[in-house]
């Protein structure tokens, strides 16, 4: 039986589209049942990197917990989670989602429902989770609550007559979603008394606590000083401090009991060893089977990251050592380029998380880096019948000892304003995409289904689709299978030497146009030299597009009298500066906005 | 090069103003202001007597009037601020006195009074001698004006005149460069400067160019017309002494030379740089901020920089490979030292190998090459 306490207890997460307003809802949440004072709550409290708040999306899942006091007399304890929105980080928002009963979904009342919120209400869904939509931004003059609510029930298939039409920005409404979510979300059922059954959600590296693991606990109770158990790495530890979640900190407890959400530190020192979506449990009284649903996030993206300053490797290695401590689906190990020098191959688990670890490492270590273009996982079959995983076209073999490429295929989902409809069709059809379907939902939007390769997704399609919709579609892709493809590597020689940081496996229907636009690209970003550079772009010995840098013939400034000497000097200074970054191949000095412009060939 | 530390200073006075900016300038000058001209003259004055007290005892063996166009200035002007030079500071007998004119704002007036205050060296902005180009540039004359204004510098008894000509501009070919010359050349001037033209960011042509509307000048055809300059006038006599100046026996610029030589200078006015006493002052750059700055009594210096001796030695390097002639090696090390010269042992090394210098009779100079990529010589140095 579920105790009185465990009856009051309500967990919930939130699901919404980038910029539709979850951070600000959670934090009216928060403000509404004193969790959080305003004079307290900085601006969206929730998300605490600077990447977030400035980008407006949540990158690791945070907890709060809040106390509110319901119309109907009663206190209960709200348990927010706030999840990830992306994509990328889908195997977080599925453990965030196992944690709740419940979802409060989120949707703008002027742009309706986006492929990835829809995404994560299927998993919700597919959790037995209680919805509870909420209609936000209705104080906008372009906002349409109405027939966005017909479109959550068309789409969805919930009822959405009574849901709470809030603007979380400006605080209206906020009690109606506290009510909804007491009277909606079913309180958790699980034995106090039962084995511990505890479930990892999301885990966090404190210098001082070591990793602090978010759990959910389904069933049974610990108290600090137990041992426990992690089921999956099958790692002991004793349990030093537990406790629930402030805004921003955390609140000691003497025990954790089945239905509560909250954290446990047990002096781990290596994050990996809490996995999200591992079960905790009590030595002296394990539970029999795990919880559900563990699986290892795996990487689907890679590429090659190098400090653009040669003698900055070793803080590159640091900056990567200390990201891992948060996040264990970062993987990276050393790798060489010729042109490069010594740097890192890097798995992440979609671009968003590429692009998110780079900006981080950029800012947070204050560290340049040249990254390569983002390859997948090619598997490919020796005539030896020896089969290889290849996320790195340098590591190819010769095409004569192999059999068959396959690559990665996609599902992808793109939802769209219909006037768009035709040119993201046709981008699909330029990315190989072959059509799987299109559905209206309401006459104003479309979604479009997709089989693509994944190739051609993490080569700047997102760019592209963004740009060809004006910004209004929406994209989503899950792995489908792997499929045999024609496959090529495309190297690219400047001056007649191969520069191997350019070199990538591309479909041999797009190597030529791709193989042109990187040699335009290069052309203009390789300063003229002393001599004439050329660049081409080959299939093994063959040639398939060339340009020219031409020599430049003078580099002397013309004029230096007694006013322009510190503005020469700074002239020189900068060029000297540009001169240190550049790489040298050959005798070719290449710049890295060189190697970063073949990243981006649509724009 | 001298590297004794002589006392003679350089005075720079700077002219921000102009009749109208011309399309290629990013210089610290403005048109539409003439109804603050005599507001900044009397700030000039203001601040060569403040500074004066500091530099009392030195000696005087240059002054520069540039710009802008000081030639706008009234005589009346120009006298106030010449005489306060003269009676606040030593000036040797034999003084390099300069000022810069365009034409179309000279008159025998102006003229007469420059000769009176032993103004006696004439700088003019030629830039072309033909009208399609100087109208593509934005200038204010013609070549017709040119012609009448030399004339007239000429009958005022003026003997050393600078010619100032911009090539490598857009549209401009080889025989457009070659007539400039030859008419300089006719007009029997003393010194001529040729700049190649950069297209400099903030000016109306950067603007074009990025938009994708100014012609391109080809860097072939643009070392061609140095290439020839250079070989035409040294026929006529004149010698190459530095990048872009050219002067008859006896005409170089002793003011200019010193800033390639790390000699001592004060500017005046606005957007002035002065460098004594290894510290290099700039003055404020707009000239209605300095005038409020002088007025209200305070210093117009802007930005101050200590030049230490490591860093005195990598501008002796750079500036003194603008000269032809180079710099002394030996002198050099007899002043900063075996020491401080060996970090650059290596660096010569390589540049000579590569030949962008050589060195002659102990000097270090650019070679032709060398000429051609002297910003890849001078990083090496900074």
């Amino acid at each position: 039986m579920a105790s009185e306490r465990q009856k009051k207890i309500r967990n919930f997460c939130i699901i919404a589209h980038i910029d539709h307003g979850k951070s600000t809802l959670a934090d009216r949440l928060l403000m509404n049942t004193g969790a959080l004072t305003e004079r307290e709550m900085e601006d969206r409290v929730l998300d605490t990197m600077d990447l977030e708040r400035e980008r407006g999306i949540t990158i690791k899942a945070q907890a709060s917990r809040m106390l509110y006091r319901a119309k109907d007399g009663e206190e209960y304890i709200l348990n927010l989670i706030d999840t990830p929105g992306h994509v990328d980080f889908n195997y977080e928002v599925s453990r965030s989602i196992a944690a709740c009963e419940g979802a409060v979904l989120v949707v703008d009342a002027s742009q309706g429902i986006e492929a990835q919120t829809l995404a994560n209400v299927y998993l919700a869904l597919e959790q037995n989770l209680e919805i509870v939509p909420v209609i936000n931004k209705i104080d906008l003059p372009s906002a349409r609550p109405d027939e966005v609510k017909q479109e959550i029930e068309d789409v969805i298939g919930i009822d959405c007559s009574d849901a709470p039409l809030i603007s979380a920005k400006n605080g209206i409404n906020i009690e109606a979603v506290l009510e909804k979510i007491v009277e909606m979300v079913p309180p958790p059922t699980g034995e106090k008394e039962a084995p511990l059954r505890a479930l990892i959600f999301d885990s966090l590296y404190d210098n001082y606590k070591g990793v602090i693991a978010h759990v959910r606990i389904k069933e049974g109770s610990v108290k600090a000083g137990q041992e426990i158990l992690l089921m999956h790495t099958n790692k002991k530890f004793i349990v030093t401090e537990l406790g629930y979640f402030r805004p921003g900190g955390l609140i000691p407890a003497e025990a954790l009991h089945s239905g509560d959400v909250g954290f446990i530190c047990a002096s781990i020192k290596n994050v990996a060893d809490t996995r999200v979506g591992d079960t905790i449990t009590l030595t002296d009284n394990p539970a029999k089977v795990p919880l559900e649903g563990y699986k290892k996030a795996v990487p689907m993206v890679f590429c090659g990251v190098y400090p653009a300053d040669g003698s900055k490797y070793t803080d590159l290695r640091d900056a990567f050592e200390k990201l891992q401590l948060n996040d264990a689906s970062l993987l990276f190990e050393p790798e060489t380029s010729a042109a490069l020098g010594f740097g890192f191959r890097c798995g992440f688990l979609g671009l968003l998380h590429m692009e998110i670890i780079q900006e981080r490492i950029e800012r947070e270590f204050n560290l340049d880096l040249i990254t390569t273009a983002p390859s997948v996982i090619y598997r490919i079959t020796k005539l030896d019948g020896e089969v290889l995983l290849i996320d790195n076209p340098t590591n190819m073999p010769e095409p004569t000892t192999i059999d068959k490429m396959e690559e990665p295929i996609v599902t992808a989902t793109i939802m769209t304003p219909p006037e768009f409809v035709g040119s993201i069709m046709e981008l699909c059809q330029e990315r190989r995409g072959e059509y799987l379907g299109m559905e209206y939902i309401e006459s104003n939007r479309a979604v479009l289904t997709y089989e693509m390769p994944l190739n051609e997704i993490i080569y700047d399609f997102f760019d592209a689709l963004k740009s060809r919709s004006k910004g209004y579609a929406s994209f989503d892709y899950e792995l489908k299978e792997y499929k045999e493809s024609e496959l090529v590597k495309l190297d690219i020689r400047i001056n007649g030497e191969i520069v191997d940081a350019l070199s990538f496996i591309v479909h041999e229907s797009k190597a030529y146009s791709r193989g042109r636009r990187i040699g335009e690209k290069l052309k203009d970003t390789i300063p003229r030299q002393m001599f004439e550079i050329p660049i081409q772009a080959c299939l093994g010995s063959k040639i398939i597009a060339r340009e020219t840098v031409k020599a430049y013939r003078k580099d002397v400034l013309a004029k230096c009298y007694g006013g322009d000497i510190s503005r020469k000097k700074k002239l020189l200074e900068k060029q000297k500066e540009g001169k240190k970054r550049m790489r040298k191949v050959g005798s070719v000095d290449i710049p890295q906005e060189a190697f970063m412009s073949v990243l981006k060939l649509d724009s | 090069m001298l590297l004794k530390n002589d006392t003679a200073l350089g005075i720079y006075v700077h002219i921000p103003f102009c009749i109208r900016k011309c399309n290629y300038c990013d210089f610290p000058s403005y048109s539409n202001m003439d109804n603050i001209f005599s507001q900044y003259t009397n700030a000039l004055c203001k601040e060569i007597e403040f500074v004066s007290e500091k530099y009392k005892n030195g000696l005087v063996d240059t002054i520069f009037f540039g710009g802008g166009t000081p030639s706008v200035l009234s005589a009346k002007d120009i006298s106030k601020i010449c005489n306060t030079i003269q009676k606040k500071f030593r000036i040797s007998n034999n003084a390099e006195i300069s000022i810069e004119v365009n034409p179309g704002t000279i008159t025998k007036e102006k003229l007469e009074t420059y000769r009176a205050l032993n103004i006696n060296r004439i700088s003019i902005g030629v830039q072309s001698a033909n009208d399609r180009i100087l109208n593509f540039m934005g200038r204010i004359h013609t070549r017709q004006m040119i012609e009448q204004s030399l004339e007239l510098i000429k009958e005022c008894g003026f003997k050393n005149i600078n010619a100032d000509i911009i090539f490598g501009v857009p549209n401009q070919t080889m025989v457009d460069l070659q007539d400039t010359i030859e008419f300089v050349l006719n007009k029997e001037v003393t010194h001529i400067s040729c700049y190649s033209l950069k297209v400099e960011e903030n000016t109306p042509w950067y603007e074009l160019q990025k938009r994708g509307e100014l012609p391109q000048v080809d860097d072939g055809l643009e070392r061609e017309m140095y290439y020839w300059i250079v070989s035409r006038l040294k026929n006529s006599s004149f010698e190459h002494y530095e990048i872009s100046n050219f002067a008859k026996p006896g005409f170089k610029c002793i003011h200019n030379i010193k800033y390639w030589t790390d000699k001592p200078y004060l500017g005046f006015g606005s957007a002035a740089h002065s460098y004594i006493n290894n510290t290099r002052y700039s003055n404020v750059e707009n000239p209605v901020e300095y005038i409020s700055a002088v007025n209200a009594n305070k210093s117009p210096i802007q930005g101050t920089d200590i030049i230490d001796d490591v860093e005195r030695l990598s501008e002796i390097f750079i500036l003194g490979l603008r000269l032809i002639e180079g710099v002394n090696l030996e002198a050099l090390e007899h002043v900063f030292g075996r020491k401080s010269l060996k970090k650059y042992d290596e660096k010569i090394e390589m540049l000579v190998n590569k030949d962008f210098l050589c060195i002659e009779n102990g000097n270090l100079k650019l070679t032709k090459l060398g000429l051609d990529f002297a910003n890849l010589v001078w990083v090496e140095f900074i």
